[in-house]
This record gives C-alpha cells, structure tokens and sequence, in this order.
C-alpha cells in the first residue's frame, strides 16, 4: 500500500463509517525542541539534564528517549521558549547543554494533544493520523503515542494546518 | 574559591534534609510486548510500516518518532508477541528494509507507567535514578499528557514495580 492512501479509502478497507471522537484538541504554542545523542553509557546527561529543569522549575512538555544508531541513545526534549531562554540566560545553568556536543535545538515549535483515540486497542488509527499529516505537507518533528494520547511536535508555521488534517479524520468537540 | 563553594555546597546537601516524596496516583504496566527500533528519512517509511501493522490488525501500544537530525528520525513501535511473525514479516518486506535502517527487535518487554506526570521534571529525574541505581535498563521513555512511559525487560518488571513502590508516594 502507497503512503498516499486517503482516510476514505481507508474507512472502506478498515470498515470505519464514520470520524473517530476524541476529546478537545489541546495546542501549547512558543516550544523549543531540544534532541540530544549521548553515549550508551553517558549515564550523566539525562539525569544532570532532568535535575536542572528541576532546579529551575521548568516544565518539560515533550520528553522521549531511546535507542540510535551505534549504540548510541537520542532524547528529544521540548521546552517553552521562556524557559529555554531562562535557562541560557543566566551564565553557568547553560553550561550543561553547551558541554553536549551532539544537540540541536528547533525553534518556533507547536505541540498537539490528541487524546481519546484509544490507539492500543485501535489497529490502524496511528496510520490514519500519520497519514492526514503526511498528505497535507506536515513535517512531524516528533511524536510520542502511547495507549490513548498521542503528542505532535509541528513547526508552528503548520499548525493550523495540522489541526486541519487531524480534525478530517478525527471528531473534536469545538470542530467542525 | 571555586572548589571552596563547591565544598560548602556538597556539605549544604549532605545536611539537608530529605525531600518529601513525589505524590503520584498509580503504575500502569503492559502486557508483554515486543520493541522495535529503526531509522528512517522518508516519512513514507514509517506511513508504510503504520499502513501495513494497520491492515493486518495489529494493535500499538507504544510508538515514538524523534528526529537524529535534519530528515533523519528514529521510531521506536511496540505490538504484542503474538503478533511478531507478522511485524517481522512486514519489517522483512523490500519496500521496507529498501528505506529504513539500524533496525533492531526487543523481545519480552513491557511498558511500566507513572501518573500523573504533568511535566514535571522531579517525577523524570526520579524515575530514571530509581532504575539506574538499581540496574533496571531502561530501553526507551516517554511522555503523554500525563503518563510518562518506560520500556523495560519484563524480567525486570517485579523488581522495577517494588522500586517505584518505595521511590515514591503513592494515594
């Protein structure tokens, strides 16, 4: 099957007649994304990353980790850019990201909440979502999906438009 | 000097006292599953790969994209055991392995849990102390709404409840 299969077509393949409801479609706007590749055995990093957040009070909006390539492990990690700036703001709290040397930072980054699709029990759905996003031209930065929430880190230039393509194929109150 | 406050600091910390434990209001833990890991390029790797679990019914329980740099990501997609032929069937398939790379499979894992999350950095840094301390691999995390995730050996998994039993406090 091509990767340009449509929700229509696929509401004929999967016998789904109608648009799947979820709860309110939640945006937070103003993110950072920081990625990070760190050594199998850097044991440092993630934790000295974790306690400085904590140190300062920073919420972490986004936050997966695991296996890359060569061993190594990658951790995506988004942040509010008030935060982020707080942080490289003062001289010395920045220094534990500027002694990584394998980080990258995104900037001007949205994060969209789809919760209530029940995507572990719902063969298909994380396909359909993918999908709505793919064909409408959206470059999901990162994703993390697990059992009824799934979290989208989008450009923010492409968040209207990906709450256009969640809402063809999902049924949010407030949309039409 | 510098070493001087550095001292005074560490001595602060030995001195003071323990924090209070983390409220949280459960563990949810998995059935057994089975991990796989990959790079990709084209997004067309992974809508493939989601296209034919789909078709053939099998059900994701865990699935995380995080990019390694500009158009090149890596996706971590977890389904259950009795479905592995099928998954490795798909993997096997030339219009996969053709566009996707590093792929490797974790057999016998589960997801354990912690809620509620809600951003908070003190929950992540714990979790991943408790385990590291004690050995507990983790081989991947992540976070939702108000979940956050790990993936471990389902060998580990008694021992990893016990540990986040006493690591924090639970109502």
């Amino acid at each position: 099957m091509s990767c340009g299969t449509t929700f229509d077509k696929l509401e004929k393949t999967r016998g789904m007649k109608k648009k799947l409801e979820i709860f309110p479609i939640k945006v937070q706007e103003s993110l950072i994304l920081l990625y990070i590749t760190m050594t199998e055995k850097d044991n440092e990093t993630l934790k000295r990353t974790f306690e400085l957040l904590e140190d300062n009070n920073i919420m972490i909006h986004f936050l997966t980790e695991g296996p890359s390539e060569g061993g190594n492990r990658n951790v995506s990690l988004a942040l509010h850019r008030d935060d982020f700036e707080k942080l490289t703001n003062h001289s010395g709290k920045f220094q534990l990201f500027s002694k990584i040397g394998n980080i990258r930072i995104t900037k001007e980054v949205g994060l969209i909440r789809i919760l209530g699709a029940h995507f572990d029990i719902r063969p298909g759905i994380a396909s359909i979502l993918f999908n709505a996003m793919r064909e409408s031209g959206i470059e999901i930065l990162a994703n993390s999906t697990t059992i009824t929430s799934s979290l989208i880190l989008v450009r923010e230039k492409h968040l209207d438009l990906a709450l256009r393509a969640i809402q063809s194929v999902f049924k949010s109150p407030g949309a039409e | 000097m510098q070493k001087k406050a550095k001292l005074v600091q560490i001595i602060r910390k030995i001195g003071a006292p323990e924090p209070p434990r983390i409220k949280l209001t459960g563990i949810l833990e998995s059935p057994e599953q089975d991990l796989f890991t990959f790079s990709f390029r084209a997004e067309d790797a992974l809508c493939n790969i989601l296209n034919f679990l789909g078709d053939l019914s099998i059900n994701i329980r865990f699935l995380s994209k995080t990019p390694q740099s500009d158009n090149h990501y890596w996706a971590r997609i977890s389904t259950d055991p009795d479905q592995r032929e099928k998954v490795l069937a798909i993997f096997s398939r030339r219009e996969i392995t053709n566009n996707i790379s590093g792929f490797t499979s974790h057999q016998g894992v589960r997801i354990i849990s912690l809620y509620p999350f809600k951003g908070n950095p003190g929950v992540a840094i714990h979790l991943y102390n408790t385990f590291h301390s004690n050995n507990v691999e983790i081989l991947a995390i992540s976070t939702a709404s108000s979940v956050i995730s790990c993936v471990i050996w389902s060998k580990k998994l008694p021992q990893a409840r016990n540990l986040l039993k006493s690591a924090f406090y639970f109502s």
